[in-house]
């Protein structure tokens, strides 16, 4: 069998809950050393995406190939190839920080001796070395999640998948979760595949598969799906939206869309700049707040779907 | 890579046990509080069918205590695939290259170490009993204790995979298997008993696990085995094995 340049594929894989479609005819590539980022709001099916292609549900259509090999053939090696990374830590709080690990290594029947060595490097790489002998349920949230990478990366993975990883994490120890990441990218040479709703996550990425209620709504990179969208525009922050958009549509020469707390102003000709120096000169009275905008990954799903991402619905 | 699997699984079992001392104490007391309690009070009160003498209760209700602390402690200790599949665990093992088959294993094996421990613990209290047991019954009553074990794990271990809440699991074990130790003879013998409780007796397999453990723990020093023994234990070890070939299968289903 030729290698394949692909660490994970997808090719028209499709989900039914019984008779309620929650995937359908989903596409992706993930390069050998990529990131990949399946963004979308809650209940978008990402998370049964990602179940699948981490084996917990078994693949109904279409085909899933990992390192060339078939996740529906080859579950077994194909496993070994996997780290994975939950959204809720898959660690027992009962155990403590190196039994986690310890038991971890055993699932995948690494070798006892071996797996010591590995679970001192993994701790100390993840700055919990002095943390070994404690219960995981003492621990905070963000010492959890470096535990849970460290016994996820015990088995040397090739790709690390991660549903949400950030999910319950305030915002500093988010960050320090992608430096985290990050750093073991460059120095270990790892696939990365993670789900997000949140829309700053996938800027990094190389990649993004766009999903809205089970359906690919946009997939590719991320600066040329942002370039697609066209030009730089202006939005202006207010407390009466429609009234505003209501004015500056009069003007014409501009697209006006009205969002919750501001309005979004498009130049139909010329740059957004001069735009927004003369709507600030001209409405200064109705608008808080004047910002120069790219097109976003916000826009991009605006687009596509014809609805905010504000306005999908949360988790309950 | 599988058996390195399964023992770290049911390591985990045994320690969160012990880690637990409420649940320690729980699992332990209970039953034999349970037994000396019932027993003592409902004391020489009842007469056994075909016996002229009265029969001490205490002694009667030995072997039921026995498998009650088998049957307690099998079965809770597979509540723990309800937690953690709550908690997220679960999904951890089930990504592992024989994920399914170590937890099915580990668990079998978890819950059969500490209820065949605690099984055994309590068979010591046997000579409060008036039972006397020597070590070659000893070696009989662990291994008939230990396929209890094993069936009863599977037994909770079957109900428990497909279930998220612990309450429901609990709701199903008072619907289901006080009944089944009820009408295990544990509590009375079926001789006297009305004739379709008698026909339920026969056809619950812990019957007969309830026969081989009262037969064995009568058996005094330099007696012969039951002569039922083995049509016991042969019942025992077929249904045990049913019920692990249905974990089986469950556990390999995937959504």
């Amino acid at each position: 069998m030729a290698e394949s340049l692909f660490a994970v594929e997808v090719e028209g894989v499709g989900y039914s809950y019984g008779k309620k479609r929650v995937l359908d005819n989903i596409n992706l590539k993930l390069e050998e050393g990529g990131m990949f980022c399946v963004l979308g709001p809650n209940g978008s099916g990402k998370t049964t995406l990602f179940k699948i292609i981490s084996t917990i549900f078994a693949l109904q259509d279409g085909e899933i190939s990992v390192g060339g090999r078939s996740l529906r053939q080859f579950p077994t090696p194909v496993r070994k190839k996997l780290g994975v990374l939950f959204q809720n830590p898959a660690v027992d709080m009962k155990l403590t920080v190196r039994e986690n690990l310890r038991h971890h290594g055993n699932l995948y029947g690494l070798d006892p001796h071996d797996l010591e060595t590995r679970i001192n490097k993994n701790l100390e790489a993840l700055g919990v070395e002095n943390r070994g002998g404690e219960m995981v349920e003492s621990l905070s949230g963000g010492l959890r999640r470096r535990v849970e990478i460290a016994k996820v990366l015990l088995t040397r993975p090739s790709i690390l998948l991660m549903d949400e990883p950030t999910t319950g994490l305030d915002p500093a120890i988010r960050s320090e979760l992608w430096s985290i990441i990050s750093g073991i990218r460059n120095t270990r040479k790892l696939s990365v595949l993670f789900t997000t709703h949140l829309l700053e996550e996938a800027e990094p990425a190389d990649e993004i598969l766009l999903l809205d209620q089970g359906h690919s709504v946009a997939s590719g990179k991320v600066s040329e799906l942002r370039s697609s969208l066209g030009k730089e525009y202006v939005r202006l922050g207010t407390y009466s939206p429609k009234k505003l958009a209501a004015k500056i549509r009069k003007e014409g020469e501009v697209e006006v869309t009205i969002e919750p707390a501001s309005v979004k102003v498009v130049p139909s000709r010329g740059l957004a700049a001069p735009l927004a120096v003369r709507l600030w000169r001209e409405y200064s009275q109705e608008v808080t707040s004047v910002t120069l905008c790219r097109p976003t990954l916000e826009d991009l799903f605006l687009q596509k779907t014809g609805r905010l991402w504000s306005s999908t619905p949360g988790e309950i | 890579m599988f058996m390195q699997a399964s023992y770290s699984l049911a390591l985990r079992e045994v320690t969160r046990f012990l880690r637990q001392k409420n649940r320690v104490i729980g699992a332990m007391a209970t039953p034999v509080l349970f037994w000396f309690l019932l027993g003592s009070g409902v004391g020489r009160s009842l007469v056994a069918p075909g016996f002229r003498e009265r029969t001490d209760y205490l002694t009667y209700f030995f072997p039921g205590i026995v498998l009650l602390i088998i049957l307690f402690t099998a079965i809770f200790s597979t509540v723990s695939v309800i937690e953690d599949r709550r908690e997220g665990f679960l999904q951890g093992v089930l990504v592992a290259p024989d994920g399914r088959s170590a937890i099915l294993f580990g668990k079998l094996i978890g819950g059969t170490l500490l209820a065949v421990f605690q099984a055994i613990v309590v068979v010591l209290l046997a000579p409060y009993s008036d039972y006397h047991p020597d070590a070659r019954v000893l070696f009989y009553l662990l291994a008939i204790i230990s396929v209890l074990a094993v069936g009863l794990t599977a037994l909770g271990f079957l109900i428990a995979w497909p279930m998220d809440s612990t309450q429901g699991f609990h709701a199903l074990i008072n619907l289901f298997f006080v009944p089944l130790w009820f009408l295990s003879g544990a509590l009375f013998p079926p001789s006297g008993a009305a004739g379709w409780i008698r026909t339920l007796m026969h056809f619950n397999p812990l019957s007969y696990g309830h026969d081989a453990l009262a037969g064995l723990l009568a058996t005094r020093p330099g007696m012969p085995l039951p002569v039922d023994l083995s049509h016991d234990f042969s019942i025992v070890c077929a249904t045990t094995l049913l019920l692990v070939m249905a974990c089986a299968v469950q556990v390999s289903r995937r959504s």
